[in-house]
């Protein structure tokens, strides 16, 4: 009988062996449970056939931007709170997803879809380890895209995560920046705005309002406080149109104190 | 027994009771850490001990395999260096010691030109936050293997005495080891360097290895001058002067050499009475310390307060950087306690993690039992006080494990051992398994997952991250720092090179200026390639993932008028570079 130390240690041997193995196992196989080119080709040449105009793809993990290099339909969307996301004017969004990965908590992901009401059109598509679902998102059709209706998108930063929005400098309470805006009121207006960058982090910043009006009537609006993760930065506001055919909506955004970095906002109406 | 007080292959259970019965009767008498299976609780019993364990031609063996393990890391990091990228920090070095070199040149001619003022104020004025050592021997070697025999490439000989300190490094830990057993001497190097981080940087004319091999070279140095290592000093002056000497340039290095006073102070008055005397006695050497600082870092030989003072304002008021580390964007402190130590376990291979972990609990459980062995204590408190800065939760944590290499480094000797003393269990528990198979099958277990991490990350050691993230996919999920310094970008300069027209403005990003021509002396970047100072004057975007810099993307987008990338690095999946090209341009999709 060995004594009690040696069989300890003969024990460690093997958990060491074990852990060893384990982390070899995990490490060489690593590569063959990720994409290759072959299956994003696979995956965007899909899309190209099925996906229609309107439509977003939504990557998850958020760092699976590698699809950008093969997906050229709709705007491919790294989105990390899937649940509040805007995904303006999609009926349909593509789910391109690496559920295999390490810690890609993909269940929350669709947990997060479902949660909004969005629900799957149809079983999961398998390229390779990439899964691609169709969701119906049961989104009110899109009436107008306020903010680039007169301009091509373009794209800002607001707590990490790229969104379609216009920049805004902010003004103060007399005297408040201003963006007027065209486009069909349809029934419902809904407003999008942060504070662009790393200065919304700064501590010098003091709440900023981004107020909407149409023909002097106030018909929402939306404050930015100053960042503070985990809490949302991009912030918005649900509210009725108020009217019917076109519409010209004035933003003015303005803060109390002399620190004022620029924001983004986003505005489309839906029916 | 070893001097160490670990057991030697043959060393049975009744030898070590009655060995820790004698020693624990000498603790009673001394209020200080004594090891009771320590075989060095007093002066001539450490001697006698360590003559035990290494016979004068097994120490003469063991330095050559200390020597050999050395020259070896030289080589392994020689002949790995081409693909790393020049790093952020590696431009300013190099810039500074392009000025140094001069400066030499200029003192080999006129050399009381060169130490008046004007010429220290002009030459070492660049980079002078940091001390002149490393950089004078980038600068000196440079000088010699690329100028004057054109044996190697500008960076290549810049880097080089980075190697050396690699390999000086390896040396170190084997002699720290071999206290322990020849195995353990073997294995401590190893289980250091087979790991992309610590690889990785070893490449590098930065300062993080230099003072790390330092850092080691100073405890061996203290641990020689005590007579813990290599026996009874017959001329004891002249390994304090070593000391001395060795702790100066480590202060020459780096200004983290400050914390190393204080910690042999304490580890001088927990030693027993009479190596304890032997201590305090050594310890005066340590004055030599600044004396070096001052004779290699020429800046300080005029005005010499007013730079001292710059010096240390310099990292009393060091910036904070953005550092990504498990879904939160750390700007300023506090930063979370377990930062430096959570970050190990998530970059370093598992078995590596599981063996530092295992050895830092046997040290501390010693040192708790008043058992643990002098050279050790030095270890675990060297290994201690490099880390505890990084616990307080207000010095900059940017950087990675870098800052805190010498936690790894130091605690590798004991992790030796344990795979030591693991290997001869199995061994006495499965007969049919001999010793040294064992001991082989041990060592291969234990190092592994650090070498398939090298062969599957290397070059980009910034971004390599262990088993325990879930390596790099896995530490993209968790919300960890992707990379930093920006040398991945090596990964499409030949698609750049490849496809940008002649005279192409390139928005390189976080690569400074200082990394571009480097990589265009290198003949890495075509020459005739210009730097443009964001995506609005450039005609490519070469980005660089980072969770801070997020808004450079989408600037791109805005400025390029497309979000798709035309190529880029993605380290298993994860991205690391993204290129975009002008709509039109070639290797535009």
């Amino acid at each position: 009988m060995l004594p009690l130390g040696q069989q300890r240690g003969a024990l460690a041997f093997g958990a060491l062996a074990l852990l060893s193995i384990g982390a070899l196992a995990f490490d060489l196989t690593l590569s063959s449970r990720l994409p290759s080119a072959g299956d994003y080709g696979e995956a965007a040449a899909f899309l190209r056939g099925h996906a229609r105009a309107g439509d977003a793809v939504q990557i998850w993990p958020p760092w699976l931007e590698q699809a950008r290099l093969y997906v050229d339909v709709g705007p491919v969307l790294a989105e990390e709170d899937l649940a509040h996301a805007d995904y303006v004017g999609a009926q349909t969004l593509w789910l391109l997803a690496l559920p295999g990965s390490p810690h890609a908590n993909f269940a929350h992901a669709e947990e997060e879809l479902r949660a909004r009401g969005a629900t799957p059109q149809a079983a999961a598509l398998h390229f390779g380890p990439l899964t691609l679902t169709g969701w119906d998102l049961h989104a009110p059709p899109l009436a107008s895209d306020l903010a680039f209706a007169n301009q091509p998108r373009e794209w800002h930063e607001v707590q990490y995560v790229s969104h379609a929005c216009r920049v805004m400098p902010v003004g103060g309470e007399r005297d408040p920046s201003r963006l007027v805006l065209t486009g069909d009121a349809g029934t419902a207006l809904h407003l999008r705005a942060g504070i662009v960058g790393e200065r919304a982090y700064d501590s010098q910043v003091t709440p900023i309002r981004v107020e909407a009006f149409a023909s002097d009537r106030k018909l929402g609006e939306v404050v930015l406080p100053r960042t503070v993760d985990p809490l949302p930065a991009w912030l918005g506001a649900d509210v009725p149109s108020g009217a019917s055919g076109p519409l010209q909506l004035e933003l003015r955004a303005w803060a109390p104190g002399p620190f004022r970095p620029n924001i983004c906002v986003a505005a489309w109406t839906t029916r | 027994m070893s001097a160490n007080g670990t057991k030697g292959p043959k060393a049975g259970r009744g030898e070590k009771k009655s060995a820790a019965k004698a020693a624990a009767a000498e603790s009673v008498a001394a209020p200080i850490i004594a090891a009771p299976t320590v075989a060095t609780p007093t002066i001539s019993s450490a001697s006698a001990d360590a003559s035990a364990a290494a016979s004068p031609e097994s120490r003469l063996g063991d330095r050559a395999l200390s020597r050999i393990l050395g020259i070896a890391t030289f080589l392994a990091l020689f002949a790995t260096q081409a693909p790393v990228g020049f790093t952020r920090d590696e431009g300013y070095y190099f810039s500074a010691a392009s000025s140094y070199e001069e400066w030499i040149r200029l003192f080999l001619k006129a050399p009381l030109t060169a130490m008046g003022a004007a010429a220290t104020e002009r030459f070492f004025r660049i980079n002078s936050e940091h001390p002149a050592l490393a950089k004078m021997c980038f600068a000196a070697s440079h000088l010699v293997f690329s100028r004057w025999l054109g044996l190697l490439g500008d960076t290549t000989a810049w880097r080089m005495p980075a190697w050396v300190f690699g390999g000086i490094l390896s040396v170190c830990l084997a002699r720290l080891g071999f206290t322990r057993s020849r195995a353990a001497g073997v294995l401590a190097p190893l289980l250091f360097w087979c790991a992309e981080r610590t690889f990785f940087h070893g490449h590098l004319a930065c300062f993080d290895i230099p003072i790390c091999a330092l850092f080691v070279a100073v405890a061996l140095a203290w641990a020689r001058a005590l007579g813990l290592v290599d026996g009874e000093p017959k001329r004891p002056w002249l390994r304090g002067l070593a000391f001395g000497l060795v702790f100066g340039c480590a202060l020459a290095t780096k200004h983290n050499a400050w914390f190393l006073p204080p910690v042999l102070f304490i580890h001088a008055l927990l030693l027993p009475g009479a190596l304890r005397l032997r201590a305090l006695k050594t310890l005066p050497w340590i004055l030599l310390g600044p004396v070096v600082l001052v004779a290699v870092w020429p800046l300080l030989w005029h005005g010499t307060l007013r730079h001292l003072n710059d010096w240390i304002s310099f990292h009393l008021n060091h910036v904070h950087y953005s550092w990504w580390y498990l879904g939160d964007l750390l700007r300023q402190p506090p930063f979370p306690i377990s930062y430096p130590i959570a970050l190990l376990a998530l970059t370093l291979p598992i078995t590596t993690v599981a063996l530092l972990f295992a050895a830092a609990l046997r040290l501390l459980w010693r040192f708790a039992r008043r058992t643990i062995s002098p050279v050790a204590l030095l270890e675990l408190g060297i290994a201690g006080a490099s880390l505890l800065p990084f616990m307080l939760r207000t010095t900059p944590i940017f950087g990675g494990i870098k800052h805190w290499l010498v936690v790894p480094a130091l605690l590798a000797p004991e992790a030796g051992q344990l795979l030591v003393e693991l290997a001869r269990d199995a061994s006495a528990a499965f007969p049919r398994l001999r010793p040294r198979v064992a001991l082989v099958l041990a060592a291969a277990f234990a190092l592994a997952p650090g070498l398939a991490q090298i062969a599957r990350v290397h070059p980009y050691g910034t971004s390599a991250y262990g088993e325990l993230a879930g390596d790099e996919p896995g530490a993209a999920s968790l919300g960890m720092q992707r990379q930093y310094w920006s040398g991945n970008v090596t990964a499409v300069l030949p698609w750049i090179n490849a496809h940008a027209p002649m005279g192409a403005r390139i928005f390189f990003h976080e690569v400074n200026g200082e990394s571009f021509h480097a990589y265009q002396l290198m003949n890495l970047l075509r020459r005739d390639l210009r730097y443009a100072g964001g995506p609005g004057d450039a005609e490519y975007a070469v980005l660089q993932w980072h969770r801070e810099f997020r808004d450079r993307e989408p600037e791109t987008w805005n400025a390029f008028r497309t979000t798709r990338p035309a190529t880029g690095l993605y380290l298993e999946e994860t991205p690391q570079i993204v290129v975009y090209a002008r709509p039109g341009l070639p290797g535009a999709p």
